[in-house]
């Protein structure tokens, strides 16, 4: 792993869920530990901002995961694949 | 209002606000909405707007709503909250799902072959095949009939009631005679 790992280890679990999905990590400065860009050619510009010290870590786990879960461009990407796999 | 993570954390509150005006994180647009008291909530960008995912505590959903919007205006970063991230229209499949009970009960509720009677006709789509409810409407009848919790019912009042006004505040801004107009050519109900 080449970027610094996430203090807060619920948080950095969460981050390691996204990179197994092939989302990237890019670190940031100030109260952002870092972004998470949604991997779909789609994207729209879609991203995660991740707090270094949120107020509640557990939950910014929970909502990242959520966020990643529901990413609206990984099933737009899907039906695409299908698509292109039936022509 | 809001308390710190710190100090007794009442009632935790999880909704979204959709905010635009903010298409892109950048480090001083996250540091003053964290700074304002927004480090309960996950920012993302999604279709070029501001989603903040909060879970706050707070001894009310409204009063959780409320702070929150009031947090992203203090930020002062030239972002305007457009509304909660919960929809009142919804359809037969989604008052389920809502309800954790299946599509076929919910078709039951309709037609009076289950339940008191009486539930709320649609509010618009009626001549499609998925015609659309009003989330509050049919949350109403279901706790009058004890079979929704009072507070989801009150829930969906004060979200859909933020949403309202926040649209008003918006079309305001838009067409300000418009509503004038209208209360002028309307008879009193």
């Amino acid at each position: 792993m080449s970027r610094p790992r996430h203090p807060k280890p619920a948080i950095e679990r969460a981050v390691q869920y996204a990179e197994q999905l092939g989302w990237s990590v890019e670190m940031s400065s100030g109260h952002a530990w870092g972004h998470v860009p949604c991997p779909f050619s789609s994207r729209d510009g879609c991203i995660i901002g991740v707090w270094s010290t949120p107020g509640n870590p557990e939950n910014h786990a929970r909502h990242i995961r959520k966020k990643i879960d529901s990413c609206p461009h990984r099933s737009e990407t899907e039906d695409e694949q299908e698509e292109c796999d039936e022509s | 209002m809001k308390k710190k993570i710190n100090q007794p954390c009442e009632p935790e509150h999880d909704f979204a606000l959709i905010v635009g005006g903010v298409d892109k994180l950048t480090p001083p647009i996250e540091d003053a909405l964290f700074d304002a008291g927004c480090d309960d909530a996950t920012l993302s960008i999604q279709y070029g707007l501001l989603y903040m995912e909060f879970s706050r505590c707070a001894t009310s959903l409204e009063d959780a709503i409320i702070s929150a919007i009031n947090d992203v205006r203090k930020a002062d970063i030239g972002a305007e909250v457009l509304r909660v991230d919960e929809c009142n229209l919804v359809t037969a499949s989604e008052i389920a799902r809502r309800i954790g009970r299946s599509r076929e009960l919910v078709r039951q509720y309709r037609t009076g072959q289950r339940g008191p009677g009486g539930f709320p006709p649609p509010e618009c789509h009626l001549t499609d095949h998925a015609p659309l409810w009003a989330w509050c409407a049919v949350s109403y009848w279901l706790v009058q009939n004890d079979l929704l919790r009072p507070e989801v019912g009150w829930n969906a009042e004060v979200v859909e009631a933020i949403n309202n006004f926040l649209e008003g505040e918006r079309q305001r801004q838009r067409h300000p005679g418009l509503v004038d107009e209208i209360k002028r050519g309307l008879q009193p109900n």
